[in-house]
């Protein structure tokens, strides 16, 4: 029903609150029909983004464009923008049906048109039939599909989220994340999804943009940012890591470490420098029996986890979490162990850039 | 303020309406009251201040007032406190229920209760005929017009004031501390002194504050129902101006007084903050806070451990008996707190020609009385019309001035509330004198624009609390999602805000028109042939005859109020309103 999304670009905005720096000019390019998660810790600027794109804030320099359209000087009531509130925001005193008339009454749609759009939009959220409910009637699942039908409804260019699958719990999250994704695909909208879930945030856009610090750090497709990360703050932030500091001196290894790096490092990583970090993901590192080739080390815990286990161990005085497969060998604490590198796998980065 | 942007500003615009209110028909008022006591014939002169502390009765009076307030804070407190805790901890499913009937008799004058315990208290009264009639007495006892007249009135109007702050902090209290302290190994006793009691201390602390600054200005329950010589500092001020007419002495009075309440509201400032939804802190901060100290003190006293042992002794002694115990007193105090109210429908009723209870008959004689009172209804009329208008206005004033200070991020707005709300605090009889002495001179007491901007000023703290309270509570989003849906500001305002807000406009609008309707005082100074309100009228009558006629005018006006607010209540039991969905 919305007919293509249009393109949103973001262009070198700052934003201060006192002396917080908000958005330290932060550019971003969302192209029409894509599915951007906004992601990042609290304080990154997420949400004054989605705050200063909806209108709420104003940027101190910068511009927005939507299709190509500066909307820097409208009002939010004339930006056109869909958006779902992170507590939803539905009019308590009104019905589901007029929750989701209320922006074609302030559009003059004519009330045989605007009878027909309910009820059409009530069905694409599979809400056939609940028109007459009050709010207070509804489970949260049920808010959150009226409060997307309310942002759908007026066939914006472009849908915001705020945190929407954040009030949900983890069951009813998932699913409403799936119902998300097959809504997009349906609709060809323009998303911009705010959260600081990056599993979400990973499982359901086309592309993420991480944030940190009003700063943009990367932007790009899922596993661009968990493969390729751009930084030691992406390579943390997303999934999990281990950091290892490296040595000084040729050929590089791992501080205390016997054996060199050797085939280690993926493709297009750095070189590696003494001090700077070798990150490497759990799922990367191998655990073998003591006798066989690899940095001898110690159990120290294990989570099982059914398919896989997750093992902490110790090796030459540092902590590494190794993510292995469940169906070989069971390890046990305080068990020796052999440690390898599955080949191209590990990056460098430089300490600095870590937080 | 160099930081501020183009959105507070306009915030910041929405207080001039009420600041220039305030600036006239507050603040000048009070500077006219200091001008006055510092002139004589017409040049600057201490001599009013000379004369009053050279007068012997002077101190008697500062020291009596300062002695009445302080023994009926502590009345208000003792008998407030148990009645709280027992409803916010052992009646909550009622609580709903029991607290309006606390509120009820805030919604009659101060007037038609103080004469309400006249007909209960008196020779002939309630009190005294039963206990005749139970053989306890011969004679009839002196329960008033003397000083326990004045505490039983002055108690009966202020235990709102202790109860609401205190239910309010208690209801805070989170039950599963409570239950953390018996699990730690505390038994009830010591639970209650060392976790209950330092967290509902913010409450006690902003009620005792409230009602001690009121009973500082108290005058129409010690005029009336205390022993003729024992004036209180405001009917020191009453008696100068309307018997002797020393202006500049009643003048100076009143800056003593203004003083004396104006440097404890000060000093009490922050637990009077505490109780109203204060923009600038939340409830949880102000109770974390101020809860902090006696905190620690009630742990060091659980500290102790010979007094640790006596606690739970006596704990173990009194569990049994405390609720029953705490629920006859509930029970007790709800009478008293209703009485008054019965008593006046009971008089209203009656077949006598006078003031008697209870009533050897029923009759409506008395409202066709009333019905043919001209000069009563003409002050009824008036009363209406001036309080509506006051109410109206106040209400218009009132609420871009709450926005502006709720949504608002500029400084000073602790300051800008208290300023707003300290016409309610302040003692009206020196808000009185003002506007008599600043209409006066411009030629316009008694004119129904005097007791118009008058009631306005008086019904502003009202519904900027009222109003602040409920946008505390307001979700800001609902308002951005009507403008993100595309609403204009003005039609997200009529579409989302005025319905979502409308019963709290409507209770603003409500204590507003009563603040006015139901005053005495200031319309004492202002009233003229041009202008007598009801109040005026019904006081006249209770001092020279006492006739049923005031008491009809607290039942019509009981009535009409319980209507309205039974109103809101059906109104939500209607079924909501619905698109039609079916094309």
């Amino acid at each position: 029903m919305m007919e293509g999304g249009q393109a949103v670009e973001i262009q070198a905005l700052r934003k201060r609150f006192g002396a917080v720096v908000a958005l330290d000019g932060v550019s971003l390019t969302v192209r029409p029909g894509e599915f951007m998660a906004l992601l990042g810790p609290s304080g990154s600027g997420k949400t004054t983004i989605l705050m200063a794109v909806a209108g709420f804030e104003r940027a101190d320099s910068g511009h927005i464009l939507i299709g190509g359209r500066a909307i820097d000087r409208l009002p939010p009531h004339r930006r056109d923008i869909g958006m779902v509130f992170q507590r939803y925001a539905l009019f308590p005193h009104m019905s589901v049906a007029e929750n989701l008339a209320y922006p074609l009454r302030r559009r003059g749609v004519a009330s045989s048109e605007l009878a027909r759009r309910v009820e059409e939009t009530l069905s694409l959220v599979k809400l056939e039939g609940y028109g007459g409910r009050g709010i207070d009637q509804l489970s949260g699942g049920q808010q959150q599909r009226v409060a997307i039908a309310r942002a759908l409804i007026f066939r914006p260019a472009v849908l915001l989220m705020d945190e929407p699958m954040s009030a949900l719990d983890k069951k009813l999250r998932e699913h409403m994340q799936m119902e998300l994704r097959l809504l997009h695909r349906e609709l060809g909208a323009t998303i911009i999804l705010v959260t600081h879930d990056q599993e979400e945030a990973l499982s359901m856009a086309d592309r993420v943009a991480l944030l940190h610090e009003g700063r943009m750090r990367q932007v790009g497709t899922p596993a661009e940012l968990y493969r390729n990360p751009a930084d030691a703050f992406v390579a943390g932030f997303i999934g999990r890591n281990n950091f290892l500091p490296i040595a000084d001196g040729a050929p590089p290894r791992v501080q205390g470490f016997a054996g060199p790096l050797g085939a280690a490092l993926a493709e297009g990583s750095a070189p590696p420098v003494g001090g700077h970090l070798l990150a490497i993901r759990p799922e990367h590192l191998a655990l073998r029996a003591p006798d066989a080739e690899g940095e001898p080390c110690r159990i120290v815990e294990v989570a099982f986890g059914g398919a896989r286990q997750s093992v902490l161990a110790e090796v030459a005085g540092h902590r590494v979490t190794i993510e292995a497969p469940a169906t070989e060998r069971l390890w046990r604490p305080g068990e020796a162990a052999s440690l390898g590198f599955h080949p191209r796998t590990a990056r460098i980065f430089p300490p600095s850039d870590q937080h | 303020m160099g930081g501020m942007t183009g959105r507070d500003r306009q915030r910041a615009a929405l207080l001039l309406p009420a600041l220039l209110l305030l600036a006239l028909g507050f603040l000048a008022p009070l500077a006219t009251v200091a001008w006055t006591s510092l002139r004589r014939a017409g040049h600057f002169s201490l001599a009013a201040y000379a004369e009053i502390l050279a007068s012997p009765v002077f101190l008697d009076i500062l020291l009596r007032t300062l002695w009445m307030a302080v023994l009926v804070t502590a009345l208000c407190a003792a008998l407030g406190y148990p009645f709280a805790y027992c409803v916010a901890t052992r009646a909550r499913r009622h609580a709903g229920l029991i607290m309006a009937l606390v509120t009820v008799p805030y919604l009659t004058s101060i007037l038609i209760r103080s004469y309400a315990w006249v007909a209960i208290l008196g020779g002939g009264g309630l009190v005294n005929r039963t206990l005749i009639a139970l053989g306890l007495i011969e004679d009839p006892l002196q329960l008033v017009f003397n000083s326990f007249g004045s505490y039983v009135g002055m108690v009966h109007i202020l235990l709102p004031m202790m109860v609401l702050p205190l239910y309010a902090a208690m209801r805070r209290i989170d039950g599963a501390l409570l239950l953390a302290g018996r699990g730690l190994g505390g038994g009830p006793m010591p639970v209650f002194v060392t976790v209950f009691l330092p967290l509902s201390l913010p409450g006690l602390a902003a009620g005792s504050a409230l009602v001690f600054l009121s009973a500082l200005g108290f005058y129409i329950a010690p005029a009336l129902l205390g022993a003729p010589g024992d004036y209180m500092l405001a009917q020191a001020i009453e008696v100068r101006v309307a018997t002797l007419a020393e202006f500049d002495v009643a003048a100076g009075l009143s800056c003593i007084l203004l003083v004396l309440v104006g440097g404890f509201l000060m000093l009490f400032r922050r637990r009077i903050v505490s109780l109203a939804d204060d923009p600038a802190s939340t409830p949880a901060r102000v109770v974390g806070v101020a809860g902090l100290r006696p905190a620690c003190a009630a742990s060091a006293i659980g500290a102790v451990p010979g007094l640790r042992a006596a606690l739970n002794a006596m704990g173990d002694a009194v569990a049994p008996l405390a609720g029953p115990l705490l629920h006859l007193h509930g029970a007790a105090l709800l009478v008293f707190m209703l009485a008054p109210m019965l008593v006046v429908v009971l008089i209203a009723c009656s077949s006598a020609p006078y003031l008697t209870f209870p009533p050897p008959g029923y009759s409506w004689r008395w409202f066709m009385a009333l019905l043919d009172d001209a000069n009563w209804l003409e002050a009824a009329w008036f009363s209406l019309t001036v309080s509506t208008a006051a109410a109206v206005a106040a209400l218009a004033i009132g609420t871009p001035f709450a926005f502006g200070l709720a949504r608002g991020r500029f400084g000073g707005r602790r300051l800008l509330w208290l300023l707003a709300v300290s016409p309610m605090i302040l003692p009206h009889i020196v808000i009185g004198l003002g506007l008599f002495f600043t209409f006066v001179a411009l030629g316009l007491n008694g004119h129904p624009v005097s007791f118009w901007l008058a009631y306005t000023v008086i019904g502003l703290p009202y519904v900027v609390i009222i109003l602040l309270s409920a946008l505390g509570r307001f979700d800001v989003d609902l308002e951005r999602a009507a403008a993100n849906l595309g609403a204009a500001p003005m039609t997200a305002f009529r579409t989302v805000t005025l319905p979502l807000l409308a019963a709290s406009f409507v209770t603003a609008f409500l204590f507003a028109f009563l603040s006015g309707f139901d005053d005495l005082i200031i319309g004492l100074f202002l009233s003229s042939p041009r202008g007598t309100t009801l109040a005026i009228r019904m006081w006249e009558d209770i001092r020279l005859e006492i006739s049923p006629k005031t008491a009809v005018v607290g039942v019509v006006q009981l009535g009409v109020l319980l209507v309205a607010m039974t109103l809101p209540m059906l109104r939500t039991m209607l079924p909501r309103r619905r698109v039609r969905t079916e094309a």
